[in-house]
């Protein structure tokens, strides 16, 4: 058993070798340098070494980060806690409960402070960068992932142009970025006769500034229709601009097409027999939706959750194009922020700080992901 | 300024005069120069024509190599690469806030030495030639950074035909005209128009070059004398934004819907006036053509004085520090280049303005076929610049956004001040 | 056509409209004229072949084109080879450092790109001058930093971990190792993904334009999509040729679409296991 565990170690780490030796000089070494330039002074060239000062412009004294950390611990110990006790056969809930919802609790205090006290002593434009990509994240990966599902399992059915459609729906990821961001600008312009305004012109509403309109979507609903909704302020930052929100509009239309690629490529891996063996038995096309599909595309939703997240986090191209300077910067995400810090800013230096920064954030939410919807993955 | 900038500042100084004595005895001869540009069709042909020209015609025999490097950002990464590396260019093509940036790594090579240089370098009678804002630009502290092969202007874009329409026979000299005629052409479209019904006076583009333009017409700045400091919230600045604010309110006025709309706007006949880049002439040109066909024509902005002060710009050659005899040849090259003869040459195939008085004598046929062209050349001589600091690039997009807020109602004073205060902190990164 | 499905087809006919409208005015403004862009058409007045046969030219695409076929197809088949690799023990094997191993490949996903150039191009240039194979300005800077990718290793995980244990223990018993069972059985099966993961790959490859810009000088090994840039002007109103080198260099990577997704049309999971 040791000797068969041994080889496999030894099988599993030399099959992993050429692709770890790529990623650790290519994709790793990398994130190393940009530690160490992190912590000097450094516009294009080295400069003097000055530790963590730009982590402290970015996020202010390290209680902050601190504060964060110990929230990550105590989310992570409670769900550790939660494991054993269900583990051990005898399932009690109220034991399990005493430990691990008071922690979760705690973590939550812990995180809800350290965020006040970063807000408050950090990096404003860099701190608004990460509202605004969350912003991105929340409201486009829902949304993008239940359709592409949704059409992915339409096109698996028996449909007549079939392929067509597939190919069809796919153009907006394959067209080049160039040409949709051009059509994209002009179909959301400020001009009245812009055909967003046309539309939106049909149900009597006045021509709106889309990607120029720096105010938040509720405010311009309040605007159109006369109700006035005031929100108390922490809420009111969680809503994105116009422009936000048709920069958002504009990613879940390229990217659906590529998570329903993937969906569909997950779709084929499950056995039609089970399919078939499931209606003999009676069960109706919703019930096999729930209870077969779902749980045997759980693996490749996972990944496109993970990715869609990693992905969205670090969106720069498809943003960067449709920026105007009347969205005074409510689109722009914490990797746009990032690339002006290196190339309008030309520093290397804060740049490097706060694209570890991001690193961070993001992995912590991969991990986050992992504890949640992790486990309920199915692998069969 | 910190001790490290300070320092290698003194040093470069010091090092001039022995610097000079030995930039004499320097032998570029044989000498292979790799050079990164932007440039793309037609002007990447026009350059690589001149090139070949040098290549065939210089006495040294030196050979220069030209590479198409990306856009502005991709050279700037080749360069920041290329320090790391050593792997750099012998030539580059750098807008002057990058050539900053550059040089504080010491990656750049003063110019100076080698445009007073006895035997290398220019005469007084041929820098008295160049235009003295060209001339200027590239200068930090006393140090060349780099060497002007052409520039653009901002100019105004006037409707000839529709102006007389409206009852006048000038283009604006003030900014009262200016509003004048603006408000006129709302209630008046040009009667060749193609959109009638969407008949303005003026569109803004928001670009920082319009918002320097405009505040260097009312003889104001956007920054100290010794680019120590930015000076946004001036009265000059004040006045523009809040004038185009009004212009906005009273509805004689408003933002371009999409980049070039102007221009386009322009060629149907439905824009009155467009401030733009004199580099957009021959597109003007062409919409015009294809568009509403009228009489069209630049001038300098509306002023508040008598003589015109003209927003100026264009990247220039810079030289990174390789050896000194490839240094002196690319110098070599770049003397060549902004000679009137070549200068006449690639002004008329690149649609730039050439940066030498002189190049005037030989574009007399190109004048006649240009009017508008001609008429903006008369005007460089009255250039300015914008403030040549380190990371520049990010103020702009500060104050593109301050002039979206401003003439979309928000007050100016007080936006102006945030404004003023996030450059300077930028600034402080670097010093 | 049932009745049943009229409103379905309705509703992806509709999607689609949606999906193609910017392709499609690609496709249409790279048959216009410089007047049609101009005066804002919608439909090319004339059509413009020519437009293609200027692109071609000016932006010297056979040269460009044969470079990113070339650049490519070597990287999809180098992370091909690595990364079912490398997939293989994540899913199905379990050693020591897994787990962390998993997050280390991961991270190296959410580094965003302008971090990475430079360091990458520091490497490259180590190995142009310790190495005897030439790498800048040559092919393997563009190609073998990007065989392997995290996402492809992550991807080709979630696919080989669902191939039930039956198939490795019938495998096992036959004496087959855990090499010759990935190259057997695992591989064959997963041939949807692998397909998938290809084309994501190639479009990778064909689309990058940074990097590159970066390790060549001269045209001899640079990609299509700098012969694209090539065509953007700083004015931008050689829209229409812009768009014809854009419609050229999508048609490869659409041909390759519509070859794939007919492999999705069935399940391809064979029930090798009878009774």
């Amino acid at each position: 058993m040791a000797m068969r565990h041994l080889k496999d170690t030894v099988t599993a780490y030399a099959m992993l070798f050429p692709a770890l030796f790529l990623l650790g000089l290519f994709g790793i070494f990398p994130v190393g340098y940009a530690f160490y330039v992190s912590l000097h002074k450094w516009l294009i060239s080295p400069g003097d070494f000055v530790g963590f000062e730009h982590y402290k412009k970015a996020l202010g004294e390290p209680q902050g980060a601190l504060l964060l950390g110990a929230a990550l611990l105590c989310l992570s110990l409670g769900k550790l806690f939660s494991r054993p006790i269900e583990s051990k056969g005898r399932h009690s809930p109220r034991k399990a409960a005493l430990v691990s919802w008071p922690l979760i609790c705690l973590a939550c205090a812990l995180f809800l402070l350290g965020a006040r006290y970063i807000s408050q002593h950090g990096d404003p434009r860099f701190l608004k960068g990460l509202r605004i990509t969350s912003m991105y994240a929340i409201y486009s990966i829902p949304l993008q992932l239940t359709m592409a599902l949704g059409l992915a399992f339409l096109l698996h059915q028996k449909l007549r142009g079939k392929g067509a459609y597939r190919t069809i729906l796919f153009l907006p990821y394959v067209t080049p970025i160039m040409a949709s961001a051009i059509v994209f600008r002009s179909l959301f312009s400020p001009r009245e006769t812009s055909i967003a305004n046309r539309i939106i012109g049909f149900v009597g509403l006045q021509p709106l500034r889309w990607l120029s309109e720096d105010d938040h979507v509720i405010q311009v609903l309040g605007d159109i229709t006369g109700w006035t909704l005031s929100l108390p302020v922490w809420i009111d930052a969680w809503v994105p601009s116009l422009a936000l929100a048709s920069v958002i509009l504009y990613n879940i239309w390229v990217y659906v097409g590529y998570d329903m690629l993937i969906f569909m490529a997950g779709l084929t891996q499950i056995p039609p027999e089970l399919l078939d063996a499931a209606s003999i038995d009676g069960a109706n096309s919703r019930c096999i939706l729930r209870h077969v599909i779902l749980p045997l595309l759980s693996p490749t939703l996972y990944f496109l959750s993970m990715v869609a997240v990693i992905g969205t986090f670090k969106a720069f191209n498809h943003i960067y194009v449709l920026r105007t300077p009347a969205a005074q910067g409510t689109v722009d995400t914490a990797s746009v922020f990032i690339f002006d810090t290196f190339f309008k800013r030309n520093n290397a230096g804060y740049a490097s700080c706060l694209s570890l920064l991001l690193l961070v954030v993001i992995l912590s939410l991969t991990l986050i992901q992992r504890r949640v919807v992790g486990k309920r993955v199915f692998y069969g | 300024m910190n001790i490290r900038s300070c320092f290698s500042l003194f040093m470069l100084l010091a090092s001039r005069t022995s610097a000079t004595d030995s930039l004499e005895r320097v032998d570029p001869s044989g000498q292979q120069i790799r050079f990164w540009h932007q440039h793309t069709r037609e002007r990447k042909d026009a350059l690589e024509a001149l090139i070949r020209k040098f290549n065939e015609t210089n006495p040294h025999k030196i050979e220069i190599s030209a590479e198409y490097a990306g856009q502005y950002s991709d050279i700037y990464n080749k360069m920041i690469a290329g320090l790391r590396t050593g792997d750099v260019a012998h030539l580059i093509v750098a807008y002057q806030n990058q050539a900053v940036t550059y040089s504080m790594a010491s990656g750049l090579v003063d110019l100076q030495p080698y445009v007073d240089s006895d035997k290398w370098g220019l005469t007084q009678e041929e820098k008295d030639d160049y235009f003295p804002a060209f001339y200027e630009q590239d200068m930090a502290h006393g140090i060349r950074l780099g060497f002007p092969p052409n520039r653009s202007m901002e100019v105004l874009y006037y409707n000839v035909d529709w102006l007389k329409e409206l009852g006048f026979d000038t283009p604006p000299r003030t900014w009262e005209q200016f509003r004048e005629m603006v408000c006129a052409a709302k209630g008046k479209p040009f009667s060749k128009s193609l959109l009638p019904g969407a008949s303005i006076g003026y569109q803004l583009s928001i670009d920082t070059s319009r918002f320097a333009a405009m505040v260097f017409s009312r003889g104001g700045s956007l920054a100290n004398k010794d680019n120590s400091a930015y000076t946004l919230n001036t009265p000059e600045a004040r006045e523009t934004l809040e004038f185009l604010q009004n212009l906005f309110k009273e509805g004689c006025a408003k933002q371009v819907a999409e980049r070039y709309g102007d221009q386009a706007d322009f060629g149907a006949g439905s824009l009155l006036f467009s401030i733009a880049s004199s580099s957009g002439l021959p597109f003007y040109k062409l919409v015009v053509d294809h568009g509403a066909q009228f009489q069209w024509d630049v001038a300098a902005l509306p002023q508040k004085g008598e003589t015109p002060i003209q927003n100026i710009y264009g990247a220039s050659l810079s030289i990174p520090k390789t050896t000194p005899q490839q240094q002196l040849a690319a110098w070599l090259f770049i003397r060549w280049f902004t000679s009137p003869a070549q200068q006449a040459q690639w002004a008329q195939s690149s649609n730039y303005f050439p940066v030498r008085k002189s190049v005037a004598l030989q574009m007399e046929d190109y004048f006649e076929k240009n009017i508008a062209y001609k008429h903006a050349f008369d005007l460089l001589q009255y250039g300015t610049f914008e403030p040549l600091m380190a990371g520049y690039d990010l103020v702009r997009d500060l104050i593109e956004q301050t002039m979206a807020s401003v003439v979309d109602g928000k007050p100016a004073v007080p936006a102006l001040q945030k404004l003023e205060k996030e450059a300077n902190a930028i600034l402080s990164d670097y010093y | 056509m049932k009745k049943k499905n009229i409103p379905i087809h309705a509703m992806l006919v509709f999607s689609c409209l949606i999906a193609m409208l910017p392709f499609a005015w690609m496709l249409s403004a790279s048959f216009m004229s410089r007047g049609d862009i101009l005066t804002r058409q919608i439909l090319p007045q004339v059509v413009q072949w020519k437009n293609y046969m200027d692109s071609w030219n000016q932006a010297r695409f056979g040269l460009y084109f044969r470079n990113s076929m070339v650049i490519s197809s070597l990287q999809v088949f180098g992370i091909w080879i690595t990364c079912s690799l490398a997939a293989y023990p994540l899913a199905r094997l379990s050693f020591p450092g897994k787990n962390i191993l998993f997050l280390l490949i991961l991270s190296t996903l959410m580094i965003p790109q302008s971090v990475t150039l430079v360091p990458n191009v520091l490497i490259v240039a180590w190995l142009d001058k310790h190495t005897p194979v030439a790498w800048i300005n040559n092919w393997p800077s563009l190609t073998i930093p990007f065989m392997s990718n995290a996402f492809a290793i992550f991807f080709l995980r979630q696919f080989f971990a669902v191939i039930p244990g039956e198939f490795w223990d019938a495998a096992r018993v036959d004496g087959a190792s855990h090499l010759r069972f990935l190259i057997r059985v695992v591989i064959p099966m997963s041939k949807a993904p692998l397909l998938t993961l290809g084309m994501l790959s190639f479009m990778g490859a064909w689309n990058a334009l940074a990097w590159p810009l970066l390790v060549t000088n001269t045209p001899a090994w640079r990609p299509l999509s700098v012969g694209l840039l090539n065509l953007v002007e700083e004015a931008g109103i050689e829209l229409h040729l812009q768009m014809a080198g854009a419609t050229i260099s999508v048609l490869p990577i659409l041909a390759i679409y519509a070859l794939i997704q007919r492999q999705f049309t069935d399940s391809i999971i064979q029930t090798g296991i009878k009774g």
